[in-house]
């Protein structure tokens, strides 16, 4: 270094090499070395300086060389040296890993089981809400609500297709359920049945296991085009995976439809969730519906694929102008109607709001396990480093830098994830497939419906970045901290514990919160089962007719209906018997507009809007619904003599404020629509949702409606297997050409309404169980660990006379301070969590304080249970060895 | 460079380095000496090319360096053998005598060729 340079840099060297500058000096040192000897032999200091620069030729063009050079060697040593050093943190942290089997045990246990929790939550949310839609892989298919997120009526969806140029297709598709004979059977079976639209195989490219898809004109008459298609699933169960049934003839609604392909396993439907076992097209209508395609109303869910290079945004204004278009034909109608297109992916729009807000709260639940699961490992290394205290002093009197000890302690935990993540993605693969066999095989879902994808394999590899800086980083940092001196001095550093205890105190907050939304789905779904729903479903059978099967008209359907009702009344047993067209709180609803006589409304848009059922005489003797006034429905109600209803009390009281409803009149289904007159007014009951609001509700007698499927309710306390013998004999005599129909208890059916509630509370439960399980097994290991590191002082306060309940108390107090205070401040959290979940979903309520209080004792009773064994081992710590030795 | 200089051929060079520091470490200017003097200034080492071969030896692990203080209090960075530069310039020297045995076979020959 030649004396002009700055002093700063010779203490840059301390640094590290510097070569630049070292180059420098190396020929520096040559030129002056020269310089000198010139000089020496008589040369001028000026002349010496010159000739020593010309002999050297070109300083700068030399040090360019040589400065690439030496950048070249740098540049591939560091690559080298850092791939040296990964391969020795990774061999280093195996070899640890070996050393202490259950620390890894216990800490990959942990990961896994967070990482399980979270990668399934999110395998569920990837395929509910963020995947195409399975069997599909285009991008310009797009999906076509009206009024926000509505499936179409037939006419305006045909009215858009025929104008819309944007669209390369657009088609529809509508759910329903039919009678299916297989080609040569006799065993008749109902079936989940799609009708679509012209097209649609085309637009989604369905991939085909056999035969082939339709494209039928949807006005088409010609006999010819009486196919079906059937799904993958449906022609391995029902038909064996016989190839053969492809062009034989077999019978649906009574009518022969021939079969011309099976569907690849991998597409199901055009609405995610949906699992028709045949699909037909939509020409098919009169002869399986008896209605004309025109006259189909609402409920066809569309989509469309997008012409090449016509963006969504362009498509949304072309359907705008349509629209305005078609609201000028009739202005009553579709004065408010809108249009717009939405993605492919996930759910429908209509059940997506749902969907979504559920979603979010599932993976802030699964983040709170992931995060206690993060807590335990954190204060496993924690102790650990403390353990090890010793071998890092050392390392670092011998010089590793405290960067180097973070890295190495960094890929221990990084290791630790991964190992703990592969656990937990096999974990979820099993949970993903449990999670299919948890839904009722009438779904439809396909085994690997919710199996893990790329999404959810990158999601797992950032959750393993996320838990090792969550539980690592910490821990790495402290340890690379401390000075040498007292590690090596063998002096304990107290100041974990702090550390630890806010990590104990963030799991039983997180612990508190976890429990109090599980307890407040538990409650829900109890009062749910308990409240008083206006009518009794104990002691009440249903038997599920459905007459589309049989052969003839609407009347011989009654007359039937008729004599079944009047014959089931007969089974010993049986005190009430009725029919209607759908069981409340069953997930079935019908709805409708009407006009009651003195409200005036523009367009049957604007009318008031019911829910309604159809029933038979007896209903409300049956089902325990008290009337406040009028008549119930009468045998003599036919489709001959006046048309009446019973509404509910809210019906009244909405539509006749003030005056008597019996005798009104108000006309069904639109302005249009026939006169029907109030004979009776029955109590409220609940017919959505248990616990519900009550809303207008009318009832219809079923000798004045058209039905092709009734539930027969039969009140009874024999048991059910009895009663469906009886009901199976009976049947045989009054509809032979029936199968025999599904009977269940009204209280079974009922539990679908509640399903989703009962799937969240168990979730919960389980996920809020091992939350506390993992919290008790932090506090265990802390506990345990603070024992130990304090056998010194124990010892000494025994040596002093400390009782053994003293010392007993002293360790159950320190382990269970931060355990309160976590759960205080979760307390408040669950509080505030609360109140949102019962803003944002139905049927949920904000829980009890008297429940938190029960959650915070347990909390606290686990915690004593997971310090007992180590404070017990405080007491029998004994005071000569434990001050003699280390401990 | 004068006209008169001998040409050191590629590889030459490197061997000639090697065989200077065998005698101990020494810096740039000193090897440039020392091969002058011993060869009565008919080889001149050009600093255009003695650094940059200096340098890719020590990146080979030939030489190791060392920095020291040169005669006059400065600093300067001192080269030395590695074990493995010994056993390459041993190598070399094997190589380098059959090439001049073979050189000075070519150049006295009295056989014109056929």
């Amino acid at each position: 270094m030649s004396a002009r340079d700055p002093l700063w840099r010779r203490y840059m060297r301390l640094l590290g090499p510097d070569p630049v500058a070292d180059l420098d000096d190396e020929l520096q040192d040559h030129l002056a070395s020269t310089e000198e000897a010139l000089v020496a032999s008589g040369m001028s200091a000026q002349d010496a300086r010159e000739e020593a620069r010309r002999r050297f030729g070109d300083v700068s063009q030399v040090r360019r060389t040589v400065r690439s050079l030496d950048a070249q060697h740098f540049r591939r040593a560091g690559v080298r040296e850092a791939l040296g050093t990964v391969v020795m943190d990774v061999r280093y942290a195996s070899r640890m890993f070996r050393r202490s089997p259950l620390f890894t045990l216990v800490a990959a246990l942990s990961i896994a089981i967070g990482v399980a929790a979270n990668a399934t939550a999110f395998a569920l949310v990837n395929a509910v809400l963020l995947r195409p839609l399975p069997g599909t892989n285009t991008d310009a298919l797009v999906r076509v609500y009206t009024n926000h997120h509505s499936p179409f009526a037939w006419e305006t969806l045909d009215w858009f297709r025929s104008r819309a140029t944007s669209f390369a297709q657009f088609v529809g598709e509508r759910s329903g359920s039919m009678a299916f004979r297989a080609p040569g059977g006799s065993d008749v079976q109902r079936v989940r049945s799609s009708m679509v639209t012209q097209g649609f195989f085309r637009t989604y490219h369905v991939p085909m296991t056999l035969g082939r898809g339709f494209d039928t004109d949807d006005r088409s008459t010609k006999t010819e085009d009486a196919v079906m298609v059937l799904s993958h699933a449906f022609w391995q169960r029902t038909l064996g995976s016989d190839s053969s049934v492809v062009g034989r003839s077999a019978t649906l609604a009574g009518t022969p439809v021939t079969i011309i392909g099976v569907m690849a396993p991998e597409f199901s439907s055009s609405v995610l969730g949906w699992s028709p076992q045949v699909i037909v097209p939509v020409s098919l209508a009169p002869q399986l519906l008896s209605t004309r395609v025109e006259e189909m109303g609402g409920s066809f869910y569309s989509s469309a694929q997008l012409r090449d290079g016509v963006s969504m945004g362009a498509a949304t204004a072309e359907l705008d102008v349509l629209m305005r278009q078609l609201a000028q034909t009739d202005t009553a109608r579709y004065a408010r109607t809108t249009v717009r297109l939405d993605h492919m992916r996930g759910l429908n729009a209509e059940v997506r709001a749902t969907a979504a807000i559920v979603s979010v709260g599932l993976m802030g639940m699964v983040g709170f396990v992931l995060i206690i699961a993060c807590a335990n490992v954190a204060n496993l290394l924690v102790g650990r480093s403390r353990a090890r205290e010793m071998e890092i002093g050392v390392r670092l009197a011998l010089g590793a830098t405290r960067k180097r000890l973070i890295r190495q302690l960094l890929t221990e935990s990084l290791m630790l994830a991964l190992l703990g993540a592969l656990v937990g993605l096999a974990l979820t693969y099993v949970l993903t497939r449990a999670l299919v066999s948890a839904i009722p095989p009438e779904a439809g879902l396909s085994a690997t419906f919710f199996a893990p994808d790329v999404r959810v394999l990158l999601f797992t590899g950032g959750l393993c970045v996320v838990t090792t800086l969550l539980f690592g980083l910490l821990p790495a940092l402290r340890a690379a901290s401390p000075t040498v001196s007292p590690m090596l001095r063998g002096a304990s550093v107290a100041a974990s514990r702090k550390g630890k205890s806010k990590l104990i105190a963030l799991q039983a907050g997180l612990c508190v919160v976890l429990l109090a939304v599980a307890s407040q789905f538990g409650r829900s779904m109890l009062r749910m089962q308990q409240v008083d729903n206006g009518f009794n479903a104990d002691d009440v059978v249903n038997v599920a007719i459905d007459a589309g099967l049989m052969t003839g008209d609407n009347a011989a359907r009654h007359a039937m209906y008729e004599r079944v009702l009047s014959e089931s009344r007969t089974i010993s047993g049986v005190t009430h018997a009725a029919m209607a067209a759908i069981v409340p709180l069953t997930g079935s609803n019908m709805e409708t507009v009407l006009a009651p006589e003195g409200i005036q409304a523009a367009g049957n848009a604007n009318l008031p809007r019911t829910r309604f059922n159809v029933v038979s005489d007896g209903y409300f003797a049956m089902m325990e619904i008290p009337l406040s006034a009028g008549r119930a429905f009468d045998i003599t109600d036919r489709s001959s003599t006046e048309r009446v209803a019973v509404i509910n009390e809210t019906a009244a009281r909405r539509w006749w404020p003030g005056v008597s409803p019996l005798g009104k009149r108000f006309r069904w289904g639109g302005m249009e629509g026939p006169l029907v007159m109030v004979a009776g007014v029955a109590k409220d009951a609940a017919y959505d949702m248990p616990g519900e609001d009550a809303q207008p509700f009318v009832y219809l007698p079923l000798g004045q409606e058209e039905r092709r499927d009734v539930v027969l309710q039969l009140r009874t306390t024999t048991p059910l297997p009895t009663v469906r013998s009886a009901v199976f004999e009976l049947l045989r005599v009054h509809a032979p050409t029936l199968p025999p129909p599904p009977v269940t208890t009204m209280r079974d059916d009922m539990a679908i309404t509640i399903l989703p509630i009962r799937v969240g509370a168990s979730a919960l439960a389980a996920l809020g169980l091992v939350a506390l399980l993992l919290a008790a097994s932090g506090i265990y290991g802390v506990t345990a660990f603070a024992v130990t590191r304090r056998t010194k002082e124990i010892g000494i306060r025994t040596a002093l006379g400390a009782t053994r309940t003293h010392l007993l108390a002293m360790v159950l107090r320190e382990s269970l301070r931060p355990v309160v205070m976590g759960a205080i401040v979760g307390m408040v959290l669950a509080t505030a969590v609360s109140f949102g979940l019962a803003q944002l979903l139905y049927g949920i309520e904000p829980f009890d304080p008297v429940v938190i209080v029960g959650i915070v004792v347990t909390l606290t009773i686990v915690a004593v249970g997971a310090s007992l064994l180590p404070a017990w081992r405080a007491t029998k710590i004994e005071p000569v060895t434990a001050i003699r030795g280390e401990g | 460079m004068r006209e008169t200089d001998i040409e050191l051929i590629q590889g030459t060079l490197n061997v000639v380095i090697l065989k200077t520091l065998s005698w101990g470490p020494q810096n740039g200017y000193s090897i440039a000496q020392w091969v002058r003097q011993t060869t009565d200034g008919e080889l001149e080492l050009d600093e255009g090319a003695l650094y940059p071969a200096l340098h890719r030896m020590e990146h080979r692990g030939w030489l190791t360096s060392e920095w020291g203080l040169s005669a006059n209090n400065r600093r300067a960075k001192f080269y030395k053998l590695t074990p493995v530069g010994r056993r390459m310039l041993k190598e070399r020297t094997v190589g380098w005598e059959r090439l001049v045995r073979a050189v000075a076979a070519v150049m006295t020959a009295q056989v014109k060729p056929a």
